[in-house]
């Protein structure tokens, strides 16, 4: 036992010369896992999934994938750029790859949350909300506008107090893979304490729902305290079966209207909004309009939390 | 791993019947050639890219061959006054029309508003009808388009009741 720890220990102390993909060695467990929930889908409940929706949800995960693999150079030579920059040096040993895990998951919770009240990263996130099913393939319908809207900037500042940036995407990469599972109705409940400490399925079917009483909340990524500690944690209840999807929905299956009706929207809003409102619709929260006229989730939830007090 | 190195530790059987591309003047040529298109930026990418392409296109087939997600139907009036209140959160109507092969509906609220449900998929989608431009009577059956090109123009048999509705979104136009 203590020469196995030893030799986790020994494989956490061995500085990374690049990043490592490890979303790329998952890639099978992801094809794996699919086609058991497609199995499942098809024995318990057939309308779990549906073609066209998969095949947008996947090819959206492809071109995610292609549009990574074209920016990663870029996201790592700012990483680069800041680490040069750090104030201190953290080594590397089993503890930092500890602390940074539980770093880097508080970085995505405030990111993914900033991707949902601010327009700007919204319009990059929203693809990911678009599918009115929740299955294993929604976990793929990923950003390919991430880099525009620069929301890689909340991953990689870690670099600045001295963590390798190697060890800073290898770890956002571990976050990825650790939120795949998450998306789907085949699992009910983990059990109370994991439910507690994880981000679940359950939990996550919450944040994709559209019920007003789900509209944003339960940003986390891996571990689900931060939800509780910053007060946007709902629990999924029996009696409120999520409804999936974004308040408008698409009513389309095209990929390219996916991935960019909210940025085609935005600017729209932007070019023919008065001056003194233009920067209000890149950064306030989605639905937001100068003279009222939309409906925000804050505002639905509002009317909605009126109505049940009637 | 680097992609390099997984490409070599990758050794497929060879054919008994399979000409050797590795011997002789053609096969050297063969073999350069795909050392030079693997060697070009972007090739792993493009490599993967294409497998993945065809698990995606696998994966679809499945799905469809199990039929997956297939034909749904609204169930009556009350599903179709449910979907339009998950679609805006408020809205209560008080007129129904149901598309005879509840593939869609038309439903007006105490405000005069009227709202679009039609079958997405295995799911439904909504809009609210803010003009009659696009609507086109033809006998029983009503088609409708909204100002959202996406979302597409839907052809909804409502019988006797398309004519009553038709005028009523003519007045749609007058009250905007």
């Amino acid at each position: 036992m203590n020469a196995v720890l030893e030799t986790v220990v020994q494989a956490f102390s061995q500085p990374l010369s690049a990043p490592v993909d490890v979303i790329a060695y998952a890639v099978p467990g992801f094809i794996a896992l699919i086609l058991i929930e497609i199995a499942w889908a098809r024995r318990y409940a057939p309308e779990a999934y549906e073609a066209r929706d998969m095949r947008t949800s996947l090819l959206l995960g492809l071109g995610s994938t292609i549009a990574g693999a074209l920016v990663a150079g870029a996201i790592y030579g700012a990483a680069l750029w800041l680490y040069a920059h750090r104030v201190s040096t953290v080594p590397y040993v089993w503890w930092s790859w500890a602390a940074l895990l539980l770093l880097d998951d508080f970085n995505y919770y405030w990111a993914h949350r900033t991707g949902h009240r601010v327009r700007w990263f919204w319009a990059a996130h929203v693809n990911h909300h678009t599918s009115q099913h929740y299955n294993l393939s929604t976990a793929l319908r990923q950003t390919w506008t991430g880099f525009i809207a620069l929301s890689f900037v909340f991953r990689i500042w870690p670099a600045l107090i001295g963590f390798p940036p190697e060890m800073i995407l290898t770890v956002g990469a571990i976050n990825t893979i650790g939120q795949f599972w998450i998306h789907t109705e085949a699992v009910r409940r983990m059990p109370a304490w994991f439910e507690w400490v994880f981000n679940t399925p359950s939990h996550h079917r919450v944040h994709h729902a559209t019920n007003p009483l789900y509209l944003d909340r339960n940003f986390a990524g891996v571990f689900m305290f931060w939800d509780r500690l910053f007060g946007t944690f709902q629990p999924e209840l029996d009696a409120e079966p999520a409804r999936y999807g974004v308040i408008r929905q698409l009513g389309t299956f095209s990929l390219l209207h996916s991935v960019f009706h909210e940025w085609k929207g935005m600017l729209k809003d932007f070019a023919t909004a008065p001056w003194r409102y233009k920067l209000a619709y890149l950064v306030r929260e989605p639905g937001w309009s100068h003279d009222g006229s939309r409906e925000s989730s804050d505002t639905i939830r509002a009317r909605w939390a009126a109505a049940q007090d009637v | 791993m680097s992609a390099q190195s997984a490409r070599s530790s990758i050794s497929w059987p060879r054919s008994p019947n399979e000409p050797d591309c590795t011997d002789g003047p053609q096969g050297t040529h063969v073999t350069e050639t795909l050392a030079a298109l693997t060697a070009l930026p972007g090739a792993s990418i493009a490599v993967q890219s294409v497998g993945s392409l065809l698990a995606i296109l696998l994966v679809y087939a499945l799905v469809r061959a199990f039929k997956l997600g297939d034909d749904v139907r609204i169930a009556d009036e009350a599903e179709a006054r449910a979907l339009a209140e998950e679609a805006r959160c408020g809205f209560a109507p008080v007129e129904v029309a149901l598309d005879r092969a509840r593939i869609g509906a038309l439903l007006r609220n105490a405000a005069g508003e009227v709202m679009l449900v039609r079958r997405h998929g295995a799911r439904f989608a909504a809009r609210l009808l803010t003009s009659h431009v696009g609507a086109r009577l033809d006998q029983g059956f009503l088609t409708l388009s909204t100002d959202d090109p996406h979302f597409g123009s839907v052809t909804l048999d409502l019988g006797a009741q398309a004519q009553v509705w038709a005028a009523s979104l003519r007045r749609l136009k007058e009250q905007a």
